[in-house]
Parts: structure tokens; C-alpha cells; sequence
């Protein structure tokens, strides 16, 4: 299941509010005819879970036929770190082509590994002596699924897009793009846990020049894939 | 030549020292960990008796600290050794009061890489425990080989199966079960803890999606039990396999071993008290059907505290 609810507001405010998959083709269908948006060049989308909770860490991507220069919009290199036994951030962005380095702020070691179909890759054991040494290049959009073989439930995600046009949700669940050259537009939503196939959704938008709009979604989500950290007595296990 | 049980505590403490050493000053692509549990429980029949008047409850306190050193061997797998202590005191019955000291290698090897690798265990360890009197003191090698695999977010199992070799030392004659003088042509031995048994076992784990942990497990063991009398018959005489004076409980009390079979089962509640630590509530039930139809049932309700380090 995906969206259940939008709120289109903006200059000219309009509202819906639905409930269900089925009436998402219908929230979907409105969000076409609402296009093109009022003047917008900038648009803030905000997130929202069946409870009304803010969804952070949701990737939410602009994807056009005439499609931006991506090296023109940076996200070319980033950096996860791993910072007491987990990875910070835990979503990442980046274009196709951008390439993510791995350091280790621990003072024990990890093995950083992704057998995801956009990237398969595993470092040795290293420690944060060898930090700057493990850099990889993703080039494939999709979703990297990041872990590490020592610690089970350390779990981050890289996303990459195929245009630059890319924002991450923050804790208000606000997720803002900026500078949108005006344009048709499919808008693209991933969370790890969104409950539909490949974890996104896409519908069509229609960007025009100027101004700005506000898109408020509501996600059905699955439970997280993550596991639990701490021990438990009845396994008491390393790992 | 089977070695004697003072032998084995040696060498033991040798090993212990050894692997500490070793825990130490290997540094190469290895992550060291360490483990507290602080466990309050209450058993219901703690000498394993067969009627009200022999079963005596006691609540103990445990601490158990855990150390070692995990090994990558390889992408797929791993090695862990590590070394532990604990101590246990109990209420009243100061002969339950012990310490032990163990060493354990623990090697996995999973399917492929990830959470949700099936994974199997093969593991070791040699446990000592030393109590307040001579004749439950034990050592305990245990050869383990378990399944593992986490099913969903939600769900983990765990299959395995093990066996387990207690040694004890010689005991001094005991008086009090010599005057028995029963079945003069059979003449049990003393040592208690002298004996092996294997179990199968199961656990199945639920995670609710706050963290809280939900398991359910079952052991079937076929071994021996210990259990505890103030008034041993002949006819107990006759199907005990040792038996010698208790230092654990009241004076006259002695303790027996018999052929048993035990179904252990288990229920248990683990909540998250940080990133690293959990409060965990523990409730048992042990089954022991022994030889003469001595059936036992025993009851543990434990609550835990475990922090990793």
C-alpha cells in the first residue's frame, strides 16, 4: 500500500484528503489535473505516516524527460560515517556517477558491505586507522541498502537518483527543492519503509516559473527492516 | 585416562590466563566486547523434590561478566572467543552459593552476508563452578551446534541441538551414606555431578516493532538430575546412579542422581533499556521424569538485567 492522503497547498490553496489505496489513483489523477502548479519553482513536500507522525528520511526526486545536467547540481561525493556502532547519516543522496567514502569514527572495526542490485560491494574488517582508504562509486540509480557484517542491525541507505534534483525529509518531515527549472516533471517519493513495490511511488507534476508550493503526502509504511540492537537474555550473543 | 576433576580446574586456570593474554594482546582485525548480566531469580523447587516437604524454594542473585574477542575469519565467517565469571548467592541456602569461571570459542558461518543469513553455530566451552561445599562442585564441557535464522523483522528462530560432559572431583567417604547399608553388594559412587546428557532445543523470538523481544523455547534434555532427600529409601538406593551427603540444605539431607529425562520450557519478555542494555523477565518450566517414576517439576521466574559493552 502507498499514499493515502495529499494536501496540495500553495499560492491558490487546494486541499484533498483520502483515505486508502484506492483513492490514491484518484489523489493521484487530481495531483495531474491540479497541474501545473501555481507559479513554482520551489516546493516543499511535506510527509506525513497514517498517524499524522513526520516521516524523516524519505528521498523525494524530480525526474524529467530533458533532464538536468546532474554534475550540475552537486551530490557527486559523500560521506557515511560510522559513529558508535551505527551509520550517520542513514539516508544518503546521491546522482548517478557520485561516489560515497566510509569512514570509521569507531575505535573498533567494521565491514562495510551492500549486496543490493545497484551496487554490490564489502570492505575488508578495517578500523578507523584505515578510514580514508574505502571509497566506492555508484553509478547505477536505485536504492544501496549499506550494512555491516559485524553489527547486524547497522543499516543505512544510499539513493541514488538519476537527476539532481533530490531532498532527503528532516524531522518536520519536510523534504524542500529548490530552483526548479520549470517543466513536466514525475515526482518521485522512497522511504525504506514505504509499503509499495520498490519502497516509491511517482506521479506526474507540471512545474512553472516562480513562486513556490507546498505538497503534503501521507505514507503507509511497513515495519523496519532494521533489527533490535540491544541483548536480550535469552540471546546473548555478539552479534 | 580420564583426568581428574583437580587437573582439569588447573589447567583451566592456565587456560583462563592464557586466553586473557591472548584477548589482550591480539590486535589484528578483531573486536572486543564484553557483557554484564545481573540476574534476581526465584525457583520453586530448587532441590528438585518429590514431595512438599522436599521441595525447597530459594530466591539468588547472579552476576555474570563476559569478555572476549570476535574474529572475521572470512566474509562468511566468524570466530569468537571470549572468557567469563560469575557468582551466585542464594537465599539462606548458602550450599547453592557458588562461583564459576568458563572459556568459550563459539565459530559461525553464515550463508551470506546480512541479518537475515541463515546462520550456523558450532561452539564450545568449559565451565567450572565451585561451591560452598565439595560435592556439587562441577566441571562442565558443553559441544553446542545450533541454526540460526531470522525469518523477518519480526521473527527469529533458533534450532540446536548440544551435549554436555560434567566431571566432578573424588569425594571423600561419606559416613552417614555408608551406615545406609543398603544393597551391600551394590555400592553407588559419590560424585554427583559425574555424568553426560544431550539436548535438542528451539526458541522462537517476535520482535514488536517498539523493540520489546517475545520468545518462546523448548529443551528436551536426556541426561541426569540432582534432586535432594531427607528420607532416601532402598528402593531410590536401587535406581540412583550416586549419591552422598548434601551440603546444601538441612542436616540428614542427602542428594541423588538419576537417569532423567527433562523437558525445559520457556517463556520470555526482553525490553529495551538503551541502545546497548535490556530488562529481561524470564519465566521456566522443568518437567524431570527420572528413573522409578520419580517425576520433578521445577519453576524459575527470573529478571534480568543484560549490558553490552
Amino acid at each position: 500500500m502507498v499514499t493515502s492522503n495529499m494536501i496540495f497547498t500553495g499560492s491558490r490553496s487546494t486541499s484533498l484528503h483520502e483515505k486508502g489505496r484506492a483513492l490514491l489513483l484518484i489523489a493521484v489523477s487530481s495531483f495531474a489535473l491540479c497541474a501545473p502548479l501555481a507559479s513554482a519553482q520551489q516546493i516543499v513536500i511535506r510527509l506525513l505516516d497514517d498517524d499524522g507522525t513526520a516521516v524523516r528520511d524519505a528521498v523525494v526526486e524530480l525526474l524529467s524527460d530533458s533532464a538536468v545536467a546532474p554534475t550540475s547540481l552537486g551530490m557527486q561525493e559523500a560521506e557515511i560515517d560510522q559513529q558508535n556502532k551505527e551509520f550517520v547519516p542513514t539516508v544518503t543522496t546521491l546522482v548517478a556517477g557520485g561516489s560515497a567514502s566510509f569512514p570509521n569514527s569507531d575505535d573498533i572495526l567494521h565491514h562495510v558491505y551492500s549486496f543490493s542490485s545497484a551496487k554490490t560491494f564489502d570492505t575488508p574488517l578495517y578500523g578507523s586507522d584505515a578510514s580514508s582508504e574505502y571509497r566506492e562509486m555508484f553509478d547505477v540509480p536505485g536504492v544501496v541498502e549499506i550494512g555491516c557484517n559485524i553489527h547486524d542491525w547497522m543499516l543505512a541507505y544510499i539513493y541514488v537518483g538519476e537527476s539532481g534534483l533530490m531532498a532527503i525529509s528532516d524531522e518536520a518531515g519536510e523534504a524542500q527543492l529548490a530552483n526548479i527549472p520549470p517543466g513536466e516533471y514525475r515526482l518521485r517519493v522512497w522511504h525504506s519503509r514505504l509499503d509499495a513495490p520498490k519502497n516509491s511511488i511517482e506521479q506526474d507534476i507540471v512545474i512553472a516559473a516562480g513562486g513556490s508550493e507546498a505538497v503534503e503526502l501521507t505514507l503507509e509504511l511497513a515495519r523496519d527492516r532494521r533489527v533490535r540492537r540491544a541483548p536480550s537474555a535469552n540471546r546473548k550473543r555478539y552479534r | 585416562m580420564q583426568l581428574s576433576y583437580a587437573v582439569k580446574q588447573s589447567r583451566l586456570y592456565v587456560g583462563l590466563c592464557a586466553a586473557a593474554i591472548s584477548l589482550v594482546i591480539t590486535p589484528l582485525h578483531a573486536n572486543t566486547f564484553s557483557q554484564l548480566a545481573i540476574n534476581l531469580g526465584h525457583e520453586t523447587n530448587l532441590s528438585r523434590g518429590l514431595d512438599s516437604p522436599h521441595k525447597e524454594e530459594s530466591s539468588s542473585l547472579a552476576v555474570d561478566y563476559s569478555f572476549g574477542k570476535l574474529y572475521e575469519l572470512g566474509l562468511k565467517n566468524t570466530l569468537v572467543l571470549s572468557a567469563a565469571a560469575n557468582a551466585s548467592r542464594f537465599n539462606e541456602l548458602r550450599g547453592f552459593d557458588h562461583v564459576g569461571f568458563s572459556l568459550a570459542a563459539n565459530y559461525n558461518y553464515k550463508w551470506a552476508l546480512g541479518a537475515y543469513a541463515p546462520t550456523l553455530a558450532f561452539s564450545t566451552s568449559y565451565a567450572l563452578e565451585e561451591y560452598e561445599g565439595r560435592a556439587r562442585d562441577n566441571g562442565l564441557l558443553t559441544v553446542d551446534v545450533s541454526y540460526l535464522k531470522r525469518v523477518s523483522p519480526a521473527w527469529f528462530l533458533t534450532l540446536g541441538a548440544d551435549y554436555q560432559k560434567s566431571s566432578s572431583d573424588n569425594l571423600p567417604n561419606d559416613p552417614i551414606i555408608d551406615s545406609f547399608g543398603y544393597a551391600p553388594d551394590r555400592t553407588l559412587p559419590f560424585e554427583l555431578y559425574d555424568y553426560d546428557s544431550n539436548s535438542v532445543y528451539g526458541d522462537l523470538e517476535y520482535a514488536f516493532e517498539n523493540g520489546v523481544l517475545l520468545n518462546a523455547g523448548f529443551r528436551r534434555v536426556n541426561g541426569f538430575s540432582v534432586s535432594s532427600t531427607a528420607t532416601p529409601t532402598l528402593a531410590l538406593y536401587k535406581v540412583a546412579e550416586a549419591l552422598y551427603t548434601d551440603p546444601a540444605f538441612k542436616k540428614g539431607w542427602v542428594a541423588y542422581q538419576l537417569e532423567a529425562d527433562t523437558n525445559e520450557w520457556s517463556l520470555g519478555l526482553s525490553i529495551p533499556s538503551g541502545l546497548d542494555s535490556s530488562i529481561n523477565l524470564t519465566y521456566n518450566v522443568y518437567d524431570i521424569s527420572a528413573m522409578g517414576g520419580h517425576n520433578y517439576r521445577n519453576r524459575m521466574l527470573s529478571v534480568s538485567y543484560v549490558r553490552n559493552f
